[in-house]
């Protein structure tokens, strides 16, 4: 049920926040204060908002999704982020109601050379 | 009975983390890793052993913590810090998605991003963990081969300078910031640096300078070095005599974001001058 729930403002957020740049829908699934340990965006509501808005539509493919307890991981492929094919993973941590309170991720834009054949995704 | 799984499938990634990162115990953590393991991180060679080779070429410095981990289906995926790995002075954050397959990992995917200290941070908040890392990490210092990377370029201007293109590798090695003290308060730029190692190049067109021993300590690298070669041209004040000198050279670096960003350096040109007979 929950996590029905959860798999639910996951796909709000990528199918309709990133891919088609409606960032207005966002607030809705969080809940304030909305801790951000993501060094590039200041803490709280606004702070996401702000970023979201600078950085309007993003193009992006969600890979996997984990979903344990509260927490939510999403294993992403932006395709074009800062100018860069960009591999992400978010963690989205949810209240009880199943909005959002806290966020972290990592970025690392796909390297030119691997040292494998498999590709990042 | 997914609940059980789950909870199995997370306890089998943490140990096999712990086995192999930080006990690197070799033998044991062949039980947890599929020999037929698929790697898609960019920086890891393919298969189990692609993997435990870099391990293996990592400094003992290297360290694994893990922080918030999630189970769902077949897939494990654990937040984590790599530090002391000497590939640079940031720690890596990493988020590790691992698939399981009859109790052991058989493919993974990574995300890895450096990890910023608090100033560098606009939310405020430490991307790992409850604190940030200190702004020089001393629990990262640099290995042997890190610091032999970083300071080959510098070291390759010094061998027949006339034929190198000096400037470019002096700004592969080093900060554009970067300063050259001469004495205990005296120093050049890189650029003034770039003119001084043109300038003995024509002088000494056949110099050689090698690395004789190389150490790190913190962010400092520590190199002592052989100059070797013919004046052709006045040498510091003196005229080319058609003899060759063979002297010594201590260079202490400090680093900072991957390239030298100051040197010490005394070199013993009186006794190569007394060797040429001026």
């Amino acid at each position: 049920m929950k996590k029905d729930q959860i798999r639910k403002v996951i796909n709000v957020i990528y199918d309709q926040v990133f891919n088609q740049g409606q960032a207005d829908l966002y607030p809705d699934l969080v809940s304030g204060p909305y801790i951000q340990h993501n060094p590039l965006v200041p803490d709280g509501v606004a702070g996401v908002m702000g970023f979201l808005k600078q950085v309007g539509r993003l193009h992006c493919e969600v890979k996997r999704i984990a979903i344990d307890g509260d927490l939510a991981f999403v294993h992403v492929r932006y395709l074009n982020l800062f100018g860069k094919e960009t591999a992400g993973v978010d963690i989205f941590r949810f209240d009880d109601a199943g909005k959002i309170v806290e966020h972290w991720d990592g970025l690392q834009p796909v390297p030119a050379e691997s040292n494998n054949s498999n590709t990042m995704f | 009975m997914e609940l059980t799984k789950v909870e199995k499938n997370k306890a089998l990634v943490l140990k096999a983390f712990e086995t192999l990162f930080n006990r690197r115990d070799y033998a044991a953590a062949e039980r947890y890793w599929s020999p037929n393991y698929i790697q898609h991180s960019a920086h890891i060679p393919t298969g189990r052993d692609g993997l435990f080779n870099l391990v293996k070429s990592a400094p003992a410095t290297m360290k694994y913590e893990h922080g918030a981990i999630v189970a769902d289906g077949d897939f494990v995926i654990v937040h984590g810090r790599f530090s002391g790995h000497g590939l640079g002075p940031a720690n890596w954050i990493a988020a590790d998605i691992c698939r399981i397959k009859d109790g052991v990992l058989v493919e993974h995917w990574d995300v890895l991003q450096d990890e910023v200290t608090k100033q560098e941070s606009k939310s405020g908040l430490p991307m790992f963990g409850t604190s940030f890392p200190e702004s020089d990490p001393a629990g990262a210092p640099l290995s042997i081969t890190t610091a032999r990377a970083i300071v080959s370029p510098l070291y390759e201007a010094l061998n027949q300078p006339a034929k190198k293109d000096v400037a470019a590798l002096l700004a592969q090695a080093c900060n554009s910031d970067y300063r050259s003290f001469h004495t205990n308060e005296e120093s050049v730029s890189r650029d003034e640096l770039t003119e001084i190692f043109k300038m003995i190049g024509a002088s000494v067109p056949d110099l050689r300078w090698t690395i004789e021993d190389i150490q790190t300590h913190g962010n400092q690298i520590l190199v002592r070095g052989k100059a070797t070669g013919i004046p052709t041209g006045e040498f510091w004040g003196a005229k080319p005599t058609g003899k060759s000198f063979n002297t010594m050279a201590i260079d202490i670096f400090t680093v900072k974001k991957g390239k030298l960003s100051t040197c010490y350096h005394v070199e013993n040109w009186v006794g190569a001058l007394q060797q040429i007979g001026k």
